[in-house]
């Protein structure tokens, strides 16, 4: 019986292994699927594209809609715009959220609570409602056309990412604070030698966040950018569409350019990523 | 909340102020010195009187720049630059600077026009016109037309003054047109024993050859598309269909707009729209090279001429003629098309609405024909004039592919049509076609289609009446 019952179990695992496996990896190729499409439209001649049943494998590949995509827009140029951008928005956005969510969760002020609720009132505002006034705003101090409108208000904090991070601070036992109180530290220094070394899966998960939102940013470079020259990626992009058609080659190959960084980020920090999303609750 | 909401708004802003303020000096790290300069003009240009100030100062002359927005990308945004480029090197006192806006120009332009830093001149091809010129964002060109090109109207083809007038006046003026014809496939025809050099001229003969065309196999699978209508507001012009009275009221019920919906129906009796979708996505997209046309398995295609270097490109072999719009006997209107084209306009806050108004007279070819002639065969464009038409290297650039010969000579024709000119233009076009796949589909018969869409314009009408 027992080596019957044993062997089983092991069955029975071997089974639900295997089932969650093919489960795992059928949604896994559903999820690459559009990955793949780009790749393989990418290397294909122009009349290949569309043909129905779709071909995976392209007749030729077609290398040259790479060199030929990179150079058809100043391509290094949108990447060093986007990364200059993005650099700054990070910077920006994981400090200043981070410091606030501090204020936010540990420590005590009067009116704390609805001065929280009325910062989450302001995620509730699409970006389309705020549009205009801001761009008065950034006109009358004449940033239109600079790349401070896309910078600056990182450093005003993110609504939704302050109140990520004061989540993940309630979460630290208030104890390692007042230690280090009693100790003589400052509440900034608490905050800094204390609080952000234990809560770095949640900031990189802001970062990463934040990278990626900044990255695909297209409304904000189309409005404030006034010069070709300071193009994003993401405006750039949009170059291979146009009127009577578009060069999907090309625009695949450019995409795929684009999508790299992203993709070799994740796979670098797949695992503090995934452990910020675990700790934080969230789900990206 | 609201309250709060404004509150924090106003703090924000006080601080951001401050941190500008602040920050000014140094700039931020991703400035360097190149955008500081920049933003420094954008400040200048502010006012008239800096702007001024700003030329006086600078005492190279009065150059100035003319800020020109396009919506063309790719090989049209550098056909647009070399343009750009022509006219600054032969206009010394004026530069313009063009930037290529892509994806939603009318979101972009339409913040920095409420921001008050619009550009002085742009290129559009969406229906924006009177709605645009009815909310006061872009401005009348008569007081220019009036002094500097009085004949201005009667140098056009007719049609294309309509385009750009609203309640009179003129508010676009156009630089390159599109007309639509029908191509067919010369080589289906030979196939299923029909003459190729006697296309269907009118719909009782487009009908009548329809079963020789199609191929349908056993499973009910379409393996060759015949014609399918489409497009309503194209064919309607061919039925002598009307959408708005002169007065700019709707018109939806039209009995000849209601004759070319039933049409339509007819077609979609017969053949099921949703396995001909299916098959037309199976093989086309918007691109070029996959115009289900090009394939051979679609016998007719209603588009615009630029699809004939399209041929020549990806189907050299593909034997094709081209016929105006089929219409039905008696009733109907021959060399009847829908047209539009691209023209420029001068937002209402421009800033040098003089120095835009003279690149836009001189992109359109008035005055300046011949250099017209020979830049619109550039991006495949039909001339506003037809003395941009007369000139020898427009005739030249005909004879090369000899049916493009047709396309321009449609303009000239008393029935082409544009989409009517009134402030609802764009929500106009965009229920019709919701109204003509309901038809398609089956859900609604084409009168009530077309009494609901009547309904909806007006209510469209008399809420934006009310603003």
């Amino acid at each position: 019986m027992t080596s019957k019952a044993g062997l089983s179990r092991r069955q029975k695992e071997w089974i639900r292994e295997g089932i969650s496996h093919i489960c795992l990896l059928g949604l896994g190729v559903t999820f690459l699927f559009p990955f793949i499409w780009m790749l393989s439209t990418a290397l294909k001649p122009e009349a290949q594209i569309f043909k129905w049943p779709p071909e995976w494998i392209p007749e030729q590949f077609i290398w040259s809609n790479f060199p030929e995509a990179l150079t058809f827009v100043p391509f290094d140029l949108y990447i060093k715009n986007t990364l200059l951008i993005c650099f700054w928005t990070i910077v920006g956005t994981t400090i200043s959220s981070a410091i606030v969510a501090y204020g936010f969760s540990r420590i005590q002020w009067p009116g704390r609570n609805a001065l929280f609720l009325v910062m989450l009132s302001t995620m509730m505002l699409p970006y389309q409602v705020v549009m205009i006034p801001l761009f008065i705003i950034f006109k009358q101090i004449g940033w239109v056309g600079s790349f401070k409108p896309l910078i600056v208000p990182a450093f005003f904090g993110n609504a939704f990412f302050i109140f990520l991070l004061r989540q993940f601070f309630l979460t630290i036992p208030h104890e390692l604070s007042d230690a280090a109180r009693i100790d003589g530290c400052s509440e900034f220094r608490i905050f800094w030698q204390v609080i952000v070394p234990l809560a770095k899966p949640a900031l990189a998960t802001v970062a990463l966040f934040t990278f990626m939102g900044s990255w695909n940013d297209f409304l904000g470079p189309l409005i404030y950018l006034n010069d070709e020259s300071m193009y994003t990626i993401s405006l750039g992009l949009q170059q291979f569409t146009g009127q009577y058609g578009t060069r999907w080659g090309m625009l695949m190959a450019a995409s795929t350019v684009a999508t790299l960084p992203i993709i070799i980020l994740f796979f670098f920090t797949q695992k503090t990523f995934i452990q910020g999303i675990s700790t934080t609750g969230l789900k990206g | 909340m609201k309250y709060h909401v404004r509150t924090f708004f106003t703090l924000l802003l006080v601080v951001v102020i401050a941190f500008g303020a602040a920050c000014s000096s140094s700039g931020t790290p991703a400035a360097g010195g190149n955008e500081d300069a920049k933003a420094g003009t954008t400040g200048q240009k502010e006012g008239d009187d800096a702007q001024t100030a700003a030329d006086a100062k600078s005492g190279n002359g009065e150059k100035v720049e003319v800020v020109y927005w396009h919506m063309w990308t790719s090989d049209w945004k550098k056909l647009i630059d070399s343009l750009v480029e022509e006219f600054n090197s032969t206009h010394p006192n004026i530069h313009v600077k063009a930037l290529s806006i892509t994806g939603d120009a009318n979101a972009k332009f339409l913040t920095a026009q409420a921001g008050g830093d619009p550009p002085d001149v742009m290129t559009q091809w969406n229906q924006v016109i009177p709605s645009w010129a009815e909310k006061g964002a872009i401005m009348s060109l008569e007081q220019y037309i009036k002094t500097d090109a009085p004949d201005l109207r009667s140098w056009m083809y007719p049609i294309v003054a309509d385009i750009g007038t609203y309640k009179g006046e003129m508010y676009a003026v156009p630089f390159s047109m599109n007309t639509f014809m029908l191509f067919y496939n010369k080589d289906v025809f030979k196939e299923v024993g029909l003459d190729p050099e006697q296309p269907p001229t009118t719909t009782q003969e487009l009908d009548a050859i329809q079963d020789k065309l199609w191929k349908i196999d056993d499973r009910g699978f379409i393996q060759r598309v015949g014609f399918m209508p489409g497009w309503l507001w194209q064919w309607s012009t061919a039925f002598g269909g009307q959408w708005a009275d002169k007065d700019g009221n709707p018109t939806a019920t039209n009995e000849n707009n209601l004759k070319t919906l039933e049409w339509f129906q007819s077609y979609a009796k017969k053949y099921d729209p949703k396995k001909i979708a299916a098959f037309n996505k199976s093989m086309s997209s918007n691109v070029n090279a996959a115009w289900p046309f090009l394939s051979g398995k679609q016998v007719f295609a209603v588009d615009g001429m630029w699809r004939l270097i399209d041929l020549k490109n990806y189907a050299p072999n593909l034997n094709y003629g081209i016929v105006p719009l089929p219409y039905p006997e008696g009733s109907g209107k021959p060399n009847a098309s829908w047209v539009n084209g691209n023209y420029n306009i001068i937002p209402a806050k421009a800033k040098h609405p003089k120095e835009a108004w003279e690149f836009i007279k001189w992109l359109t070819g008035y005055g300046n024909e011949a250099w017209a002639a020979k830049m619109l065969p550039k991006g495949g464009w039909i001339p506003p004039s037809p003395k941009i038409t007369e000139q020898p290297d427009y005739q030249a650039f005909m004879d090369e592919i000899p049916v493009r010969r047709k396309f321009v000579e449609l303009m000239g024709s008393e029935n082409v049509q544009i989409t009517p000119v009134i402030p609802v233009q764009q929500y106009y076009w965009d229920r019709a076609g919701s109204a003509e796949e309901a038809v398609m589909n089956g859900k609604k018969t084409p009168k009530q289609a077309l009494e609901d869409l009547q309904k909806e314009v007006e209510k469209e009408i008399a809420k934006s009446s009310k603003k």
